[in-house]
């Protein structure tokens, strides 16, 4: 179990982080957030590339912060943004990553690199200099990499950006078979990723955990509440100074605005049956009761 | 909009650290340059060049260029690439705004940077100059104008070059690291300017190949007399003018060209990805163990150690900073061995000296450049993240970045031992000796390189960057290299380096491992220790700043690393200790004890100098010489006389040994050692030990004409690590004069004293005594008095005994050879005495055996012993001896002696003459003659041979008398000799090549050391420039004047009067009497110039001309107009006037006017006309009636009058029409 009890970072007055605890066990962990929520930062504190200014994190018991070996012997990460040596082979460049990660054995080491370049589709180009790839070549390199070894804990931020929908949906597929075994953190802006795999799910905001549990959990603490209507560009930008707004779209020519809303807001809404986007954004902008508390708590 | 973006760029510019990074260096560098200008060579003439005079602070200006280099490059990575260093370049090329104000905003802002960054250095050189710490004496009058010309006239032009260079290869290659390895690569070409300057290149050439000026600025100045290098401002009508025209033009035309072709927008072409047949497994994914611990670090280091050195050595800049390297390694092996007028043997020495000579700075720019590299590779790739997310231990990413700059060092070495190898291998070589290469790459070289990669990286631990890296690890290195040696405090515990075994020889083994062993442990114990430190620091995720990194180092602190860090400590420290204790066992001291003790010395034995000493009249040695163990025992007897003509109550000794411990026996007949109490000065007798010397009184006193035996033995040691042994293991060479071990003792007190009179003024001691001035009388004691003790002639008696692998050799007529028990001994025994000067030998030789036979009929046995493998220069040296022999026999005086010995000896680079026995240096046996036939060539194997046969009759039978000048009569009169045979035998052309090339650019180069007062020829003390250099000069002007035939009977006459004969010694002025005597009254001003004052002239044409016009009698008359000049050093030698600001001086000098057919460079003796003209007018008309019709009018085409700059004297004419040549 990887145990995170009220960490906090800040950078100069910025806090990225204030008092972040969660308790994660094997399974699909989505972390859904706005830019600037903090995610990342939890994500490099998680993968040891840096130290919160107070609390702790356990893998398994073992505090990580103090003994980051536990942390970095089973880790398979994935950061945001990354680069690769120039002139390196996938092939080359991953066997290189799979020594540091350990894997002693030449023959384990080249099988597993070859099953990985199969699942990521990148069999064909392993001979080709990773720096040459394109952005989505280069992510699904990042996964493979991610994913030698054996690794328990697996951090993957932003995974899927730059993936055209086949190489997404091969690599939620493969992260969802390894689900059962591995602690999986996915850190995304896609919402649909989380819903479609999550078991277990965070909403950050502003440095906090402001929402926690299971996507359909999270959505059923909106139901009945939420009410979209069709409204002209005047009326929508009113709406959105309401404290109850929640998201607004354009469509045909319209604008479709959703709030949150014991009863109904007025003449023309239609109640909706509520999505995780509508928990989402009803989470982190703090219209769901004690949500913050009790995630917190 | 420009201006807008010029505001831009400055702010941006000043934004970054690296901005001020650079100013803050500039001030230090100028301050540092003012404060000790010893730095810019003023130190090489002591107070003579000024600290702010115009050449020092010129020098200054046009020197800042050099990190200018490299601050240039960081600018233009600021300047022109940081949109896509800052991944910037499709934002801002997408705005509308105008390609040429960027691209002219840009290079505005760079060059205003580096003009920024000079003029502070400037005023920082400026402000120093009123440091407290500067001497007063080295300070001229302040002239702002000596800052403000050069300023102008080095930085605008330099500037624009730098930009025009360094945004070139940033518009070409689109790459921040091609541009900094560009910095490197126009380093290496300031480099590579200096070489080609040094060989026969026209002027004009030098003069533009180096784009900074410095090279042109030297041309102009290289004849300048030191006040005009204190006073005189650059003319830029000279070669810096051309300089900065060529350049000026360059710069522009290429950063219109830069501005022309800048592209914006993305320059990247498109990759085509490469296909792989690479199979799949089928499988579903599984996963692999993962393994920790020692196993899996091991397997880590191999691994990143691979990647580490061969992603660096595959890189493009490593290919083409090795190639520059490998190019400079080349160039400067055939150039130094092939093409310098001396010509070389090319043995794998050879190449090596000369190849590794070049590498020192390239290495340090190679090292510096790649320890920043290697350390910040992961953060440039933006693989940083993914690699310290992985369990890799610290300890395997530092050990494998290290290794591999280790890796690229000893390829770098390996590279240029290669080259040597195949340039020997191609060309008409010895066979190569690989033995020599390795030794030379791996012993003598590696060590060193391997320390300076070490301290390097060390450096990478604290910066937080990589530009910042690159710096701070060349300014250590440079510090640690050249400065560290200069503090005051200095002690070898503080050298950080590589130590090697010893010198390198072909003929002789290495000479002290223990000082190689304890050396390296110690520093390797240190960067071992900052090793450590470096794990505990290393840069671990996003948090990499060195605050956060010493807050966090209590995580990375292990049992492991703790241990090792302890180990190092102790090693550190405990061989510190071993050392320190080595070093205080042979009373080191450093520079500031040293000359505290120097003071200390000259003020106990002062008044004792002046006591009676007694005279050596004969010398009995036995030496018994261990090469393998490098250690002899030499006991002897030695027979002093009182001729001082009072009684001699006390008497120092000075100990043959350096060490105390090592003089196991000194007694004197009659004379009690003082080992306690007083002497008669009341100074402590225990203080006088401490310098190493004795005291001894006689009771009754030695009265005059009484003679005494004294007995020694003394321990000649080992290597100790803090002391070199004496004992070579093959090619033992000791003496009775030189170093801290000599063969016997020395009788009277050491001067101690401190030469320097810059030294003496900082220290408040009073002037030196001058030595007594020369008379035409003579002097009582000669030369060998002053360097080993009192003496007229000596007979010698020595036995030597060595291995019986080795010959033992001494002066004197051989008596008898022994063998037994591995032992070789012979005994000499001179038959007629020899001066109070002698060596004693022992080597491994093959022996070269011939003869000459004397017009009296005596056979004198030459013999020339010689490793065996080094017999290139062998015949050379036997016709040079034998030539010598006839040539001086016929024309000075019969030889004394009834042998002649040549003997090579290793890690020694001079060659030096006892009576009949010359001990000659081991390079010397590997010149090559050359052609005879090429004028244009030097044979140093001859001339240093015929010098040093030379001496037999110029310091051995001619013993100079102590007096101002003496050296003049051994060295002076012996150089001169030679180049008479030299000329004798090989033509007049060569002898006037090697006065041009040899005798004349030396005293130039070598006049510039001395840190003292320039005084006349006939007064110098130990000024080479002057004792060898103007004495062979001057002394050929004369000779060319009068006539050799004249010159030999003058010299003749005087080894008449002086030669083999006791006092009164010659001098100088007896020997000036000699010369005025054999050229006549119409010379007498001639030699009053030459010898007693000191004296330029300057020579040249007045105006357009020669003109020729053809008489009626079919004959040529060509006239022309002469201007002449005449500069004077004042009596007290502070200033130099003109001859007409000096009342009563009048103009009278014998001119020599050569007309030639062809042009005189291609063949100086080749003319058709040779005349001398008396001149009496600043301005003169010449006209000459000629036979031929010519071509070419020189004057003085055999550098008769000393002059500095013989540039403008040859003129080419053609029929009724005139023009400059």
């Amino acid at each position: 179990m990887l145990s995170i009890k009220n960490i906090s970072k800040s950078f100069g007055d910025v806090h990225a982080l204030k008092n972040v605890s969660l308790d994660l066990e094997p399974g699909l962990f989505g972390l859904l957030g706005p830019n600037g929520a903090g995610k990342s930062t939890l994500m490099r504190t998680l993968a040891t590339l840096q130290s919160p200014d107070s609390g702790s994190v356990h893998l398994d018991g073992v505090d990580i912060l103090e003994n980051p070996t536990a942390m970095r012997s089973t880790l398979g990460y994935l950061p945001q943004d990354f680069g690769v040596y120039p002139k390196m082979s996938a092939k080359a460049l991953l066997d290189h990553i799979a020594v540091l990660k350990g894997i002693t054995d030449k023959s384990a080491r080249s099988t597993q690199i070859r099953t990985l370049l199969e699942h990521v589709n990148l069999l064909t180009h392993s001979s080709a200099n990773v720096a040459t790839y394109s952005g989505g070549m280069r992510q699904r390199f990042g996964v493979a990499q991610a994913m030698l070894g054996d690794p328990k804990v697996l951090i993957v931020d932003e995974p899927t950006a730059g993936l055209d929908p086949t190489e997404r949906q091969r690599f939620l597929d493969l992260l969802a078979e390894q689900a059962e075994t591995k602690i999986i953190i996915l850190s995304t802006h896609i919402i649909e990723d989380v819903r479609d795999l999550c078991t277990d799910m965070a909403v950050m905001g502003q440095g906090q955990v402001v929402a926690r549990g299971a996507p359909e959990m999270l959505i059923d603490r909106i139901a009945d509440q939420v009410w979209r209507k069709k409204v002209n560009k005047d009326e929508a930008t009113a709406i959105k100074t309401q404290s109850n707004f929640l998201s607004s779209r354009h469509l045909s020519g319209g604008v479709i605005v959703t709030v949150l809303s014991d009863g109904s807001p007025g003449a023309g809404w239609e109640q909706a049956n509520p999505i995780l986007e509508d928990a989402y954004h009803a989470h982190l902008h703090g219209l769901v009761g004690a949500t913050r508390e009790t995630v917190n708590a | 909009m420009l201006k807008r973006l010029l505001d831009f760029e400055i702010r941006y510019q000043a934004r970054q650290i690296g901005f001020w990074v650079v100013l803050a260096v500039m001030i230090i560098v100028g301050a540092l340059i003012g404060m000790f200008p010893e730095t810019l060579g003023s130190n090489l003439s002591g107070s003579r060049l000024k600290t702010n005079g115009a050449q020092i602070v010129a020098r200054g200006i046009s020197s800042a260029f050099l990190p200018i280099i490299f601050f240039g490059g960081v600018f233009t990575v600021t300047g022109i690439l940081r949109d896509k260093t800052s991944n910037m370049l499709e934002i801002i090329h997408a705005t509308p705004v105008q390609t040429s104000d960027m691209t002219l905003a840009r290079m505005i802002g760079i060059f205003g940077t580096i003009v920024l960054a000079v003029f502070v250095y400037l005023i920082a050189q400026f402000f120093a100059q009123f440091s407290p710490t500067l001497d007063a004496e080295t300070l001229g009058p302040i002239n702002p104008l000596f800052y403000i010309q050069p300023f102008l006239v080095f930085t605008v032009v330099n500037a624009l070059f730098v930009t025009a260079f360094f945004t070139l290869i940033a518009g070409l290659t689109q790459n921040r690291v091609l541009v900094l390895v560009s910095a490197i690569g126009l380093f290496f070409w300031s480099i590579m300017t200096g070489v080609i300057a040094g060989l026969d290149t026209p002027k004009w050439v030098e003069a533009i190949i180096d784009p900074f000026g410095s090279l042109a600025y030297e041309l102009d100045t290289d004849f300048w007399s030191i006040d005009e290098r204190n006073s005189r401002l650059l003319s830029l009508t000279g070669y810096v003018g051309l300089n900065r025209l060529v350049w000026g033009v360059i710069s522009l035309a290429t950063l219109a060209l830069v501005f022309k072709r800048f592209k914006r927008g993305l320059v990247t072409g498109k990759t085509k990805l490469k296909g792989s047949t690479l199979q799949g497994t089928g499988l579903p994914y599984a996963g692999v163990t993962q393994k920790s611990g020692i196993t899996a670090d091991i397997a880590v280091l191999k691994s990143r150690t691979n990647f580490e050195f061969l992603t660096t050595v595959r890189s493009v800049p490593f290919a083409i900073l090795a190639g520059l390297a490998a190019a400079l390694f080349a160039i400067l092996i055939i150039i130094s061995v092939f093409f310098a007028p001396q010509k070389l043997v090319p043995t794998s020495l050879r190449m090596s000296i000369a190849g590794f000579g070049s590498l020192l700075i390239p290495m340090i720019l190679i090292i510096s450049f790649f320890s920043a590299e290697i350390n910040f590779r992961d953060k440039g790739a933006k693989f940083n993240e993914l690699l310290d997310s992985t369990n890799v231990s610290n300890w395997t990413l530092l050990v494998s970045k290290w290794l591999a700059l280790m890796g690229v060092v000893t390829a770098l070495c390996v590279i240029g031992m290669f080259v040597g190898m195949a340039i020997q291998f191609v060309t008409d070589s010895p066979s190569i000796n690989l033995s020599i290469y390795l030794r030379s790459t791996f012993l003598n070289q590696l060590p060193n390189y391997l320390f300076l990669a070490s301290l390097a990286m060390i450096v990478q631990i604290f910066v937080p960057n990589r530009i910042v890296g690159m710096l701070a690890a060349a300014g250590a290195i440079v510090i640690v290299s050249f400065f560290l040696v200069r503090l005051p405090f200095y002690h070898p515990l503080m050298g950080f380096r590589g130590s090697t075994p010893g010198p390198l020889s072909e003929i002789s083994p290495y000479g002290n491992w223990i000082r190689f062993r304890w050396f390296n442990f110690y520093w390797f114990m240190f960067v071992t220790g900052f090793g450590v430190l470096g794990v505990w620091l290393w840069r671990r995720g996003l948090q990499t700043g060195l605050i956060s990194r010493i807050k966090n180092i209590k995580g990375n602190i292990g049992a492991v690393s703790s241990g090792v860090l302890a180990l190092a400590i102790a090693g550190f420290i405990g061989s510190g200790i071993f050392i320190y204790k080595a070093y205080d066992a042979v009373d080191y001291s450093n520079r500031k004890e040293n000359e505290a003790r120097q003071v200390k010395g000259e003020k106990l034995f002062k008044s004792e100098r002046d006591l009676p000493r007694p005279h050596t009249r004969a010398v009995s040695v036995d030496v018994q010489i261990f090469p393998k163990k490098q250690e002899a025992l030499i006991s002897g007897t030695m027979t002093l006389e009182n001729a001082s003509g009072e009684p001699i109550t006390e008497l120092y000794v000075q100990s043959p040994v350096g060490h105390k411990e090592d003089l196991r026996k000194l007694t004197i007949d009659g004379a009690i050692d003082v080992l306690k109490g007083e002497n008669a000065e009341g100074e402590n007798v225990e203080d006088i030990n401490d310098f190493n010397v004795r005291l001894f009184k006689f009771e009754p006193p030695l009265q005059d004409g009484e003679t005494t035996e004294v007995n020694f033995s003394a321990f000649y040691h080992a290597p100790r690590l803090a002391d070199r042994s004496n004992i070579s293991k093959n090619g033992t060479f000791l003496n009775n004069y030189g170093g801290g071990n000599r063969v016997v003792p020395i009788f009277g007190p050491p001067d101690v004293s401190i030469r320097s009179s810059n030294k003496r003024r900082k220290l408040g001691l009073e002037e030196l005594p001058k030595w007594p001035e020369p008379t035409a009388e003579g002097a009582d004691l000669n030369i060998f008095g002053l360097l080993t003790g009192p003496a007229d002639m000596i007979d010698l008696e020595a036995r030597v005994c060595t291995d019986e692998s080795q010959i033992p050799i001494a002066p004197g007529n051989f008596i008898s050879e022994s063998k037994s028990e591995g032992r070789t001994c012979r005994a000499y025994k001179t038959d007629q005495p020899i001066s109070n000067f002698f060596s004693m030998l022992s080597g491994e030789y093959a022996v070269t055996e011939n003869s000459w036979t004397a017009p009296d009929g005596r056979k004198i046995p030459i013999h020339i012993y010689h490793a065996e493998q080094h017999d290139y220069s062998v015949e050379t040296m036997m016709t040079a001896v034998q030539f010598s022999l006839k040539h001086y026999s016929e024309n000075f005086a019969p030889y004394q002696y009834d042998y002649v010995r040549i003997l090579e000896v290793p890690f020694i680079g001079f060659a030096q003459a006892y009576a009949g026995t010359i001990p000659f240096a081991e390079q010397g046996f590997v010149l090559d003659s050359g052609d005879a036939e090429d004028v244009k060539t030097v044979d140093n194997a001859m001339q240093t041979t015929m010098h040093e046969m030379g001496h037999q009759w110029f310091g051995h039978q001619i013993k100079p008398g102590f007096s101002r000048g003496f050296n003049v009569l051994s060295e002076g009169l012996t150089s001169y000799v030679a180049m008479d045979a030299y000329e004798a035998y090989y033509g007049w052309d060569k002898a006037r090549y090697y006065l041009e090339k040899v005798t004349i650019e030396e005293m130039q180069a070598l006049s510039m050391f001395d840190s003292e007062n320039e005084v006349p020829l006939a007064l110098a003390r130990d000024q080479r420039y002057l004792v060898y250099n103007k004495a062979d000069w001057v002394l050929w002007s004369l000779k060319n004047y009068i006539g050799p035939q004249n010159m030999r009977d003058a010299m003749k006459g005087f080894l008449a009067d002086y030669g083999l004969k006791g006092p009164p010694y010659p001098t100088t002025k007896t020997l000036t009497n000699v010369l005025r005597e054999a050229a006549g009254p119409e010379f007498d001003q001639l030699i009053t110039d030459q010898w007693d004052r000191t004296v330029w002239w300057k020579l040249g044409f007045d105006g357009k001309g020669p003109n020729l016009t053809e008489t009626s009698d079919g004959k040529w008359k060509v006239t022309f107009a002469l201007d002449m000049d005449k500069i004077i050093k004042t009596e007290d030698m502070k200033q130099s006037k003109s001859w007409d600001e000096i009342e009563s001086e009048v103009l009278k000098e014998p001119l020599e006017i050569g007309v030639y057919s062809e042009d005189p460079k291609k063949l100086w003796s080749a003319w058709s006309k040779l005349e001398t003209i008396w001149v009496t007018d600043a301005k003169q008309e010449v006209s000459l009636i000629l036979d031929e019709k010519p071509s070419y009018i020189a004057i003085d085409p055999r550098r008769l009058l000393q002059e500095r700059s013989i540039d403008d004297n040859v003129r080419s004419i053609s029929e009724g029409s005139a023009f400059a040549r």
